[in-house]
This record gives C-alpha cells, sequence and structure tokens, in this order.
C-alpha cells in the first residue's frame, strides 16, 4: 500500500529525513518510535503533504501512484489520514458542517454522490459512540473550546468517519489520561480491518499495549534504524535510546 | 499667554527659537475640535498666567539640597531648578564610555505640534546623554525637575543616546515641593541602539495645580527592549505624548501606566507605536484608579505597517472608577496593514468586583480596607514593573498613602 | 505571491451579479440642487406645506455645513450640483395591481430575485420595493391592515399618515444631525414607513427592497419605523444598483423608535456595487442610521451585512434612553479590490440597566481599506450600564489594511464597559486541517470565513443568512468554474 524509499526532507536547508524507508501492506499496524526530535512528526507531515518541506530525494508510492505529486486534499481524498498531535480550533465552523465539506469532498473525487443527510447524521451518531461523544458535539465548532483528550478523540471521530486506507496518528496518546488513551485505542482497533493500515507515531510504549502493532520501527536522526515486532518496544521501554545513540553517531 | 509670546518673540536671540516660536502661533493653541485634543481642555493651562522662564534664577540651595537627598532613591542624579541644569546638586557615575553635558537644544523640527514648536522656542536647558556600547550602568538614574520662582512655565528639552548592548534605568520625577502651581512642558527624545536594554520611569506627583505636557520620542534597532513606565498620582492637567519607532527587527517594547488620581485632576496618556519592521512585540498595559471628579484619557495607537508581517501587538486599558464624578475616556486604536500579524487590544471600565469584595468581607476585613485593599492590587500589577527595588517600594508607598490603606 | 496567496487572490476575486440596468422610460428632475428642486420634489410627491417647510429648512441648515472629512476613506470630492436628485420611472396611472406595474419593472425584480407578486412568495414576507426616487409596489397591505399594521412607501405615509410622520420624523435623525443626514432631509425622494401599533407582533417580515437604476442620480431614501407599546417587528433590507463606470451617491436616513416593551430587529444586507477591480465606479453609501429605545425594556437590534459601495460611511446606533432597554450591533464587513468601509455603530447608554452588546467582524481582501469606528457612551446617570463589544478583524492578502476606532466614554461608576478587538489572519496551519480532510483552500477559506461570521450570520432571519452567506461566497468565490 505504501512503499517509501530513500526519502530525504530538509526545511530550511536543514535536513531532516536522511533516508528513510518503509513498506506498510494492508491489514498492518506500524509503529514508529524514537526520541523527540527525530523528524517522527515530520514524517507524517510529508506523507499527508503539509508545505514548507523539501524533498531532496527519494519516492513515495501510494497503491502505485507517486503521493509527493498530489496537493493535500487530494492525498485526504485518496485515503491518507493524519491524525494532528496539536489539532487546531475553527470558530464557528460546526463539527456537522466540517465533516459533511470532507464526506462529500471524498464523495465526489470518487465520482459518488454527496451522502444523503439523513444517512450521514446516523453516520455521525454511530461513530460518535465509538469515542464516546457527547450529543451537543454535533454543533459545536471544530475543537474549539476542547480539552486535550476531547481533541484527540476527535481526531479518531474523523478518522471513523472518512475511513481511510492508511491512517497516521502522530503521537495521538501524549496528553491524555487512562480513560482517554482507552476511547482512543478502542477506536482505533474496531477500525481495523484486512483493508487498511496504520502507522502509529509514539513517544512511549504505553499507547502500544493498546493497539498492538506488527511490526515496531526505532526512528533516530532521520531514518529508521532498527525494526522488530512488538516485543521491540518493550525492549526500548526498558533501554530507552541510548544504544542508538552510540550507533549513529 | 499668548500675549506673553508675543512679547517674547522680539526679544528672542537665536534664529531657530524665533522660528520656532512663529511656527507655534501660526499652528495655534490646540483647541477640543482637534481630534487629539478631544477629551483634553488644553485652555484651562493656557488661560493661566505662567511665566516664561527664559534665564536663570536663584533659590535657596541648601533647601532643595536636602530635599533631593531625602527624596532620591539612587547616587546617580540629574537635577534641573527653574529649568536650568545644577552640576552642584548633579552626580552621575563615572565611566569613559558615559558621555554627559548640558545645553540649550535649539535644534528646529519644524513639527506641526504646538507644544514641541513651543518647546523648541523656550527650552531653557537640557541633558544630552550618549551611554556607550556595552556599559551597563549600575544604578538607577534619577532626573529631578524642581523650581522655586511663582507660577513658572519650564521648557526643556533632553536628547538621550544608548549604544549597543548598553543596560540603563531612568527614572524622570517632577517635583512641586512647595505645592503651587507650575508648569512643565518637557520634551526627551531615547535612541536605543541593537540590543539595548532600556527602562524609563516617570513619576508625576504634582498636586492639583500641577500641569504637565511632556514628549517622549524613541527609536529603537535591531533587537533592543525599551520600557517607559508612567505614574501619574496627581496634576490638574497631565499630558503624556509616548511615541516609539521600531525600526529594528525582533525589538521590544513595553509601555505600561498607572494613574491614581482621587481629586478635581486629568490626565491624558497618549501612546503611538510605529511598528515599521518585522518580527518585533509591542505590549501596553495602562490602568487607571479614578476617583473625586478626575478624568482620565488613554489613546493608544498601533501601527503596523506593510512591511512589518510578523508583528505582535498587544494593549489593555482597564479602568477602575471609584466615584459616580470621574469618568474616563478610552479610545485604543489599531491601523494594520501586514497581514501576518497578531494584534490585540481590549478596554474595561469596571469598579471593583462585590464577588471580590465579599470574600474579603468575609475574612473580616471591613469593607473599606477591603476596597483599598483590592484596589491596590489593581494598581500593584503597573508597579511591579519597575525593575529597581528603592524606587518601586517608594511608589508603592506612595500609591498606598493616596489609597489609605497600611501595607 | 505564495501558492497561498494565490490561492486567496483567487478565491477573493468576484464578479458584481446585479450589474444590469432596466430599460425603462423615466422622468427626472434636472441636475443640481436648490430651492426650486425641492419644491418639485416635493409636489411630485403631492405633499402637504409642512412637509416642504420641513425640506427647505433642512435645506438652510445643509448650505451651512461642510462634508465630514474624519472617516477613514478617501474619495473624489462629490459635485453636489452634478447629481439628479428625483428620477422615477413614468407612471402610467395609480397602482392598483400587479398588473399595471411596468412589466420591464417586474422582470428587473424577478431577476434581482425578488417577487412581487404575493402569490408566488412562499414565506410571509411583506416587501416595498424602491427604484430610484419612488416606491413601486408595497405586496402585502391588506392583509398587515387587519392588524393595524401601517407599511407603505414614505411618500405614501406622508400624504395618508401625516400626523404620524410628522410626530416622529427627524426626532432621531435631526435634521441638522450630520451633512448627508441635512441632504437627506431636504430631498429624501421615497422609503419606507412603518408603524406597529400597542401590542401587535407583526406576523411577517417586512422587508424594503432598494435599488438605483438610472445613471447620474442619487438615492436619498428615508425610512422611519415605529414600534409602539409591546410590540414587535423585524425588518430586512437589501441594495443593489447597475454596474457603471461613475460613482453614485446613496445618501439615506433610517430612524427607528422604540416605546415602552417594543422590540425592532432591523437587518440589512447592503450589496449596492462596489465597483469594478481597478476600483473604478461604485456607489458612495453615506447613511444615517439610528434607533431610540425610547421607552423602557425596549430593544433595538441591528445586523448588517456590508459586501458592496465603494465607499461606505455608516454607523447604526442606539440610544438607549428607556431604563432596562437594550441595544446590540451585528456586523460583518467585507471589502474587496479598492472597496473602503468606515463602519460601525454607537451606543450611547442614558437610562438605568441599560445593555448593549456590539460583534463587529471586519474581512479585508485585495486593496481594500475596511474600519470599525464605534462610541460606547455611558451617561452619569446611566446607573448599572453594560456594554460588552467584540471586534474582530481578517486580513487576506498583504496589500488590504484593518484598522479599529473604538471611543469609550464612561462618566458613571455602576456601569461595566469591556472591549475586545483582535486582528489575525487565516492561518497555515487552520488551511492544513481543511485540506488533510480533503476539502480544497478554496472551500476552505470560505468556509472559515463563515465561521468566522457566524455569530452575526445567526443573528439574521432565516431567509435572509441564506442569501447573506450566498452573498459572501459570491464575493469569496474564485474563478474557478
Amino acid at each position: 500500500m505504501l512503499s517509501i524509499n530513500n526519502l530525504h526532507v530538509s526545511i530550511e536547508n536543514k535536513e531532516i529525513l536522511k533516508g528513510l524507508s518503509l513498506q506498510v501492506n494492508a491489514g498492518e499496524v506500524h509503529a514508529i518510535m524514537g526520541p523527540n526530535g527525530t523528524g517522527k512528526s515530520t514524517l507524517g507531515n510529508v506523507l499527508a503533504g503539509k508545505e514548507g518541506y523539501e524533498i531532496t530525494d527519494g519516492s513515495v508510492l501510494f497503491d502505485g501512484i507517486d503521493l509527493m505529486e498530489l496537493e493535500a486534499h487530494e492525498r485526504a481524498q485518496k485515503g491518507v489520514f493524519l491524525a494532528f498531535q496539536y489539532p487546531v480550533e475553527i470558530p464557528g465552523v460546526s463539527n456537522a458542517n466540517f465533516l459533511k465539506a470532507a464526506v462529500n469532498e471524498q464523495r465526489k473525487a470518487n465520482g459518488e454522490e454527496p451522502m444523503p443527510p439523513n444517512e450521514f447524521l446516523k453516520m455521525m451518531r454511530e461513530k460518535m459512540e465509538l469515542v464516546e461523544m457527547k450529543k451537543d458535539f454535533i454543533s459545536r465548532s471544530v475543537n474549539q473550546g476542547f480539552s486535550g483528550g476531547e481533541k484527540k478523540r476527535n481526531e479518531i471521530f474523523q478518522m471513523a468517519m472518512l475511513q481511510p486506507k492508511l491512517a497516521i496518528l502522530d503521537e495521538t496518546d501524549s496528553g491524555l489520561d487512562i480513560d482517554a488513551l482507552r476511547i482512543v485505542a478502542n477506536g482505533v482497533n474496531k477500525l481495523r480491518s484486512k483493508d487498511n493500515a496504520f502507522i502509529v507515531i509514539t513517544h512511549y510504549q504505553r499507547l502500544l499495549d493498546y493497539i498492538v502493532p506488527d511490526f515496531v520501527h526505532v526512528m533516530y536522526n532521520g531514518k529508521i534504524v532498527k525494526s522488530g515486532d512488538k516485543n521491540l518496544a518493550l525492549e526500548l521501554e526498558e533501554k530507552g535510546y541510548e544504544e542508538f545513540e552510540h550507533a549513529t553517531l | 499667554m499668548t500675549q506673553q509670546l508675543e512679547n517674547i518673540l522680539p526679544i528672542l536671540q537665536d534664529e531657530h527659537q524665533k522660528q520656532a516660536l512663529q511656527n507655534a502661533m501660526n499652528i495655534g493653541v490646540p483647541s477640543m475640535k482637534n481630534e487629539e485634543w478631544k477629551y483634553t481642555y488644553f485652555q484651562k493651562i493656557w488661560q493661566q498666567d505662567f511665566n516664561p522662564i527664559l534665564s536663570s534664577a536663584t533659590f535657596d540651595f541648601n533647601d532643595i539640597k536636602t530635599f533631593i537627598d531625602n527624596n532620591a532613591t539612587s547616587s546617580n542624579r540629574l537635577v534641573f531648578v527653574n529649568g536650568q541644569f545644577q552640576h552642584e546638586l548633579s552626580n552621575l557615575q563615572n565611566h569613559p564610555a558615559i558621555n554627559f553635558w548640558n545645553a540649550k537644544n535649539t535644534a528646529s523640527t519644524n513639527s506641526n505640534d504646538f507644544l514641541l514648536e513651543l518647546n523648541n522656542a523656550l527650552s531653557t536647558d537640557g541633558i544630552f546623554l550618549e551611554i556607550g556600547n556595552n556599559v551597563v550602568v549600575d544604578d538607577l538614574i534619577e532626573i529631578f525637575y524642581l523650581h522655586s520662582i511663582a507660577a513658572p512655565f519650564i521648557n526643556i528639552k533632553n536628547k538621550i543616546k544608548i549604544g549597543k548592548n548598553a543596560v540603563v534605568k531612568f527614572a524622570e520625577q517632577f517635583i512641586n515641593y512647595d505645592e503651587q502651581t507650575a508648569y512643565y512642558n518637557t520634551v526627551t527624545t531615547l535612541e536605543v541602539a541593537e540590543s539595548a536594554n532600556i527602562e524609563w520611569n516617570k513619576i508625576q506627583d504634582g498636586g492639583n495645580n500641577f500641569y504637565i505636557t511632556d514628549n517622549m520620542h524613541i527609536e529603537q534597532a535591531t533587537k533592543s527592549i525599551c520600557a517607559v513606565n508612567t505614574f501619574s498620582f496627581s496634576g490638574g492637567i497631565t499630558r503624556n505624548v509616548l511615541t516609539y519607532d521600531v525600526n529594528g527587527e525582533r525589538s521590544e517594547s513595553h509601555m505600561n501606566g498607572l494613574s491614581l488620581l482621587l481629586n478635581n485632576e486629568h490626565v491624558d496618556n497618549r501612546t503611538l507605536v510605529n511598528h515599521n519592521v518585522a518580527n518585533c512585540e509591542s505590549y501596553e498595559l495602562y490602568k487607571n484608579i479614578l476617583g473625586g471628579t478626575s478624568t482620565g484619557v488613554f489613546n493608544g495607537k498601533i501601527i503596523v505597517a506593510q512591511a512589518a508581517q510578523k508583528t505582535n501587538a498587544f494593549q489593555s486599558n482597564r479602568t477602575i472608577l471609584v466615584s459616580n464624578d470621574a469618568t474616563i475616556n478610552t479610545k485604543p486604536q489599531l491601523e494594520i496593514f501586514a497581514d501576518d500579524v497578531k494584534c490585540s487590544h481590549g478596554a474595561t471600565s469596571s469598579q471593583i468586583e462585590d464577588s471580590e469584595l465579599f470574600y474579603l468581607q468575609a475574612r473580616g476585613i471591613g469593607k473599606e480596607t477591603a476596597r483599598g485593599l483590592l484596589v491596590f492590587a489593581f494598581g500593584e500589577e503597573v508597579v511591579e514593573k519597575i525593575n529597581h527595588q528603592p524606587l518601586k517600594e517608594k511608589v508603592e508607598k506612595r500609591v498606598a498613602e493616596i489609597l489609605k490603606i497600611e501595607l | 505571491m505564495t501558492e497561498q496567496d494565490a490561492i486567496i487572490d483567487e478565491v477573493v476575486n468576484s464578479e458584481y451579479k446585479y450589474g444590469f440596468v432596466t430599460n425603462i422610460e423615466q422622468e427626472s428632475a434636472p441636475k443640481g440642487l436648490n430651492e426650486d428642486i425641492i419644491r418639485f420634489i416635493s409636489a411630485k410627491k403631492e405633499e402637504p406645506e409642512w412637509m416642504l417647510e420641513w425640506r427647505l429648512k433642512a435645506y438652510k441648515e445643509w448650505q451651512k455645513m461642510t462634508e465630514p472629512a474624519w472617516a477613514n476613506v478617501h474619495y473624489p470630492k462629490v459635485d453636489f450640483q452634478d447629481v439628479v436628485y428625483y428620477t422615477a420611472p413614468k407612471p402610467k396611472k395609480n397602482l392598483n395591481s400587479l398588473d399595471e406595474v411596468d412589466p420591464e419593472l417586474l422582470k428587473t425584480f424577478e431577476k434581482l430575485g425578488i417577487s412581487l407578486d404575493e402569490q408566488k412568495r412562499l414565506s410571509g414576507v411583506a416587501v416595498d420595493v424602491v427604484f430610484d426616487s419612488v416606491s413601486v409596489k408595497t405586496t402585502f397591505q391588506e392583509t398587515l391592515k387587519e392588524k393595524g399594521i401601517i407599511f407603505c412607501s414614505m411618500s405614501e405615509a406622508v400624504r395618508n399618515h401625516g400626523d404620524l410622520v410628522k410626530k416622529y420624523i427627524g426626532t432621531v435623525v435631526p435634521q441638522k444631525d450630520n451633512f448627508y443626514a441635512a441632504l437627506n432631509s431636504a430631498v429624501f425622494s421615497d422609503g419606507s414607513f412603518c408603524y406597529i401599533p400597542k401590542g401587535v407582533r407583526c406576523p411577517m417580515e417586512l422587508s424594503t427592497y432598494f435599488r438605483i437604476n438610472a445613471a447620474g442620480s442619487g438615492q436619498f431614501e428615508r425610512t422611519l419605523l415605529i414600534a409602539d407599546e409591546g410590540a414587535y417587528v423585524s425588518y430586512l433590507e437589501g441594495c443593489t444598483a447597475p454596474q457603471r463606470d461613475e460613482n453614485q451617491l446613496h445618501a439615506a436616513v433610517v430612524e427607528l423608535i422604540a416605546l415602552d416593551n417594543a422590540e425592532i430587529k432591523y437587518s440589512t444586507v447592503q450589496n449596492w456595487y462596489p465597483g469594478d477591480k481597478d476600483g473604478k465606479g461604485g456607489i458612495f453609501n453615506f447613511v444615517t442610521k439610528r434607533g431610540m429605545c425610547k421607552g423602557s425594556n425596549s430593544k433595538i437590534s441591528w445586523t448588517q451585512v456590508e459586501t458592496g459601495s465603494a465607499v461606505t460611511w455608516k454607523y447604526p446606533s442606539c440610544i438607549l434612553a428607556g431604563d432596562n432597554s437594550i441595544g446590540e450591533f451585528y456586523s460583518v464587513a467585507l471589502t474587496n479590490h479598492f472597496q473602503q468601509a468606515d463602519t460601525g455603530t454607537k451606543m450611547i447608554h442614558i437610562g438605568k440597566n441599560t445593555k448593549s452588546r456590539i460583534v463587529s467582524k471586519g474581512i479585508s481582501a485585495g486593496k481594500s481599506q475596511n474600519s470599525y469606528r464605534g462610541l460606547v457612551k455611558v451617561h452619569k446617570k446611566a446607573e448599572n450600564a453594560r456594554n460588552f463589544s467584540q471586534c474582530d478583524s481578517l486580513l487576506m492578502g498583504n496589500l488590504c489594511g484593518a484598522h479599529t476606532f473604538p471611543y469609550i466614554e464612561v462618566s458613571n461608576n455602576t456601569s461595566k464597559v469591556e472591549h475586545e478587538a483582535t486582528t489575525s489572519k487565516i492561518g497555515e496551519d487552520m488551511l492544513f486541517y481543511f485540506q488533510q480532510r480533503g476539502i480544497d483552500e478554496e472551500t476552505a477559506v470560505a468556509m472559515i470565513v463563515n465561521g468566522f461570521c457566524k455569530e452575526v450570520m445567526d443573528h439574521l432571519p432565516m431567509e435572509f443568512a441564506v442569501e447573506a452567506r450566498k452573498l459572501l461566497e459570491i464575493s469569496l468565490e474564485g474563478s474557478v468554474g
């Protein structure tokens, strides 16, 4: 599904990703771990198409097409979803309106008719339950006045509504208490299927107790330096990243 | 006083001064029809019989020396009496990179401002101070303005240059120790070079019959920090015009003010920040506590030029009216020509919250004391901006004294 | 130009869709202004003598006055002798039914989406339609009459309800209030008059649609709206004009009076021709609107969406004289290209426990200048007065300007006044968030702007809110499609 080969990315002439490669197949969950400042969030932003990054080398293929050639909204319409680490507040735009636009733009891109309003509302109610959102949520402005936990739950809710092929969760666990963490993880687990894939970017092993990954990758200094199964995460939790510090220097 | 100016015109020797006086007379006395003077009745000053001071006058040296010794909070002091600089009463830290002299500054500005031109024409003396690069002045530089003659009209014009990386604190004190009437029209220009850090405090407390029109113009270079704290505790009319030209990137401008007037007094604070370049920040906090029949005016203008992208400008003006005969007129004004900016201003006028008052009363504090404490706390936010302990304590003491509370 | 700027640039470029001209036989007064012209207008309208005297008095005052220069707008001086002060479609006879209205006019209003046919209107909105200097048709008059409501053109009111007009005209905006109000008082042509009797809740929205058509003419309408004790009315106003290279003058006066326990909701969608993208042509919109909360517990609420006009000078205000009265002002002002708007409100607190709320949203794009100017004044006797003001500006592109000039004057210490203002642009992070959810930048900008204005839009009556949202979108619609 996703094939990243030797990806080099710079911001303002400073290289952040230094030859990163990663293969993700449908049905897989990949965890990317690593200390702060190693380029984990950059990877998420580059895949989603945020401006300001310069791709200096390498390639990213998504279902066989060159992802880097597409605009951010086109990538989203093709099924790339980024759950933001810091979701923005959008005053005056209700969650319902926002998602209606998002769902229908995606359908339009796929040559489908807009979703009938009653069907849309029904779907919203269903998915809201998934992340235990309160009823008034529909008419509230996107993320405005939301607590940290509510914002993260909203990201998972949007993911549930848009049903992406590839979801990238950027530090979705940061700042969450144990209840919120459970809700978020539960949401993700229910959405897992053989047709979609997840990249879970995280700093701590904690989240992986709830979302069990098929693969764990250690990212250090702009590339993946070690891959393994879920036991690698436990190992990291114990030993920290010191080993890699020496390895790359 | 217009008649007096006409009498002075032929006596003036200096051509620049003559021209300036002519300019002032052409511009005319400010009227309330002028937007800049909408809320301040300048005629209240102008119709009084002040004596323009043009040359030195005698005074009781010991009297004034004692006064200063008792009131100074620093060893660095620059003293004016009757509009003339007094070397014997002054003292400034010796440093090879500090240049100081005093002189009558007759350079003309050809402004269209009546008071600036009047100052050009009539200023008798002024400070020229140059602080060299990297100089850190150990203690506060206190500037005292005093007078000994009856009903003087005093014009003083200072010019101060601060070198790169220099750190200096000032306090400008307007003194009216016999509580008789007087009018000061002062002008100060301050140039702040790269990475310098300046704090300038003004203490204005000359009693009901004391009048001040002060004009301060600041130019800031890259990465500099400049704060002006203005404290007005009494005065028939006190008008402060404070202008910042922010000409260097990544600089910070701070303006703070506390006006605490409980009698028949008037204060008019006008700030203008010209954000001419990108990536700068300005912060403004002006508070008023107005009682008696006093009136407060705040006019805060921020202009963000097209080139000044990424400007952050914040302004806040808060007023407590402690009597129903007091008035506040506020006009916070933003003029924005750059799109990538964050600017905000807020203004409030209210009285002390009943809930706060009740909270203190519930702890056994009498209503009047409670009110005093809350008002004091309201003003304290500004007093805390003074970064010189003895001066801060002195100001705090004065605020407590006016509010009749014990610290 | 960055890509984002380019998209914003695209997004804010739009075409004015109401710029056509109606070819219709018309009669006009000669150009220029003097006493004879005023007599001509008054005679055309078959006015009583007192009305003419009132006009002439205003004219004398106007001659002594000078055009105000304090607003943050710049425009070529108007030559007041080069304006036609009266233009009207030639009447065939007195209009009794819709069949007698000139078919060209009917077509014009169909095109503007205003149906004059009562049968065709689904919702209950009564419309008074003003074309240049005269009212063409007022719908639903009979239905309203049953409730004792008077809703008619100003000319008709002067003839048929002289006592009411005489009692209230000029009591809120005196003849010599300001330069344009004085001019309007002298030459006002038509407008709407409305009286809601005691205790009556007007059963439908009342609305006036203003259209400038003729070249070289100004429009000087005058609207007077009185809500008697306990009455309620919601009133809407819309305006358009043809696309012309010359500037045309519009100087209206609106007076609202709310007696004890009465409520008036006044909504405007102003879409006069704004001029082309190079700033050529467009309407000079110099308007005095003021409401008097005369009675206790009365309420006046202004809502405006301003997208049109080359130059706007307009401050719908409330005088809160009655105890416990409430004034509100909700405004969206969008300026693009070379448009200039200087708009805001005045809230004058005189009575006890009076409350006011100001919400102003300014959006500047292109090379436009958008200013908020407001006054909150609390008189000494206005015990417990409360005001809250929120003024937000959104800048799109770096060639426009956003300005705020709020005046706050407080002389009562039991009052509480709060004012907040912010200026910002649409953040890149916000745009990326939309895009990441599959929404393109153009739609995102439109949604963000609509969100920015939501609090104001929520105060518009249903039918108008839809129209206003569309209007904002048209003004924001890109060259796409």
